[in-house]
């Protein structure tokens, strides 16, 4: 509380000079180093990687099958009989191998794009409610300023009454006096003898 | 009215007050202490954020497209790579291995294809490694980024809540001196009436 102004002024305080000065600064940190990364994010989250994933699957299926034509050479003694049905499974396993990463590919974009969605509508839930916050605080200032409005109001209607009176009880000593002074009696004499 | 001129356009500085002294957060003053006490903590703690946690955050923030895993991997590749030839090399004279020409030259298109194959496997294991790494990163960092606007959102709010408040009880206590101030005058005049 403090002077100044019409009445007790609210003044204010420290803290909350502090906390909206700490609330800004914490506001354009947020726009300045955060929206980039969300950009960002978005952007990548949604990027074709199935090419990448399969060349990895085709290459394991690679490894995993090194020296499998020797070993076919050397199970079906020394012959080559065995190298088609080798060749079948490996181009089974190399197509499989393709699906799957063509399927983990999607999996990690929905995955990636529903959490930045979730992220972005959790951030969407505190902006409405700031949004709410000051509507409400909004509305607090303009019913207290509606009070105040009422409240000069009501003293202009009393003040109003007060002046209406006053001439009322003047306006009634004229008459008592005009009564009591019918023939001399004048404004000048009223004012003079009361 | 609360100053809000950063929330849109140019990027905004931060413009809290800087530690004056070190460590020590002193007690208010005057009528408020407790509220300068809370104001200066409140401006002591973001800026020991700030100062103590802000470069990491900025670290993290400038690493979200980082290759450093891609760009290592290309050159362990080509290194292993070497390694692997002068290996088999080795092994080869050490052993005194005999090779014709026809038999080098296999070996050596051999080395040459499977240094191929293992440096584009290496390379598109570093890529998604990378990838799953930057991704981790930056869906963390708007998790806090999330986090640092609320907190901003919030107070803001209660600076509204409060600046409006304040301006409703100021404009009542104004109105309230107001209509006391015309009573009395009317009545001052109204008693100099009667008594004249």
């Amino acid at each position: 509380m403090g002077g100044g102004g019409g009445g007790s002024q609210v003044q204010e305080t420290e803290a909350e000079r502090a906390n909206a000065e700490v609330s800004l600064a914490k506001w354009n940190r947020y726009k300045d180093m955060y929206r980039g990364v969300e950009t960002d994010f978005i952007n990548q989250v949604s990027q074709d990687n199935s090419a990448l994933l399969r060349g990895r699957a085709i290459a394991d299926v690679a490894q995993a099958s090194d020296g499998a034509v020797g070993q076919s050479v050397a199970l079906n003694n020394g012959t080559v009989s065995g190298l088609g049905a080798m060749a079948k499974n490996l181009g089974g396993a190399r197509m499989s191998g393709s699906v799957a990463a063509n399927k983990q590919d999607q999996l990690l974009r929905d995955k990636g794009r529903l959490n930045a969605l979730g992220i972005g509508q959790d951030m969407a839930v505190d902006a409405r409610q700031g949004l709410g916050m000051a509507a409400r605080a909004s509305h607090q200032e303009a019913v207290g300023k509606a009070r105040a409005q009422q409240m000069e109001n009501q003293s202009r209607v009393a003040a109003i009454g007060q002046v209406a009176g006053i001439a009322s009880g003047l306006h009634g000593d004229y008459k008592e006096y005009m009564k009591k002074n019918s023939n001399t009696g004048s404004f000048g004499g009223w004012i003079k003898g009361s | 009215m609360l100053a809000l001129g950063n929330i849109t356009g140019t990027p905004a500085t931060t413009t809290v007050h800087a530690r004056t002294d070190t460590d020590a957060v002193a007690m208010g003053t005057g009528k408020s202490k407790a509220a300068n006490t809370l104001g200066n903590i409140t401006r002591d703690q973001w800026q020991h954020y700030l100062q103590q946690f802000g470069g990491l955050e900025q670290q993290l923030v400038d690493s979200r497209n980082d290759q450093s895993l891609v760009d290592s991997a290309a050159t362990a590749a080509i290194k292993q790579a070497r390694i692997g030839r002068e290996s088999t090399a080795r092994d080869i004279s050490r052993y005194s291995l005999g090779m014709t020409g026809a038999q080098a030259n296999t070996l050596a298109r051999t080395q040459q294809l499977g240094d191929a194959t293992n440096t584009a496997q290496s390379m598109n294991t570093a890529r998604i490694d990378q990838r799953d790494r930057n991704m981790t990163v930056m869906a963390d960092l708007m998790m806090k980024g999330r986090g640092v606007a609320s907190s901003g959102i919030d107070g803001l709010g209660d600076a509204a809540s409060t600046e409006a408040s304040r301006n409703a009880q100021n404009a009542q206590a104004k109105a309230a001196d107001k209509a006391n101030k015309t009573s009395t005058a009317i009545g001052i005049i109204g008693l100099g009436v009667m008594a004249f």
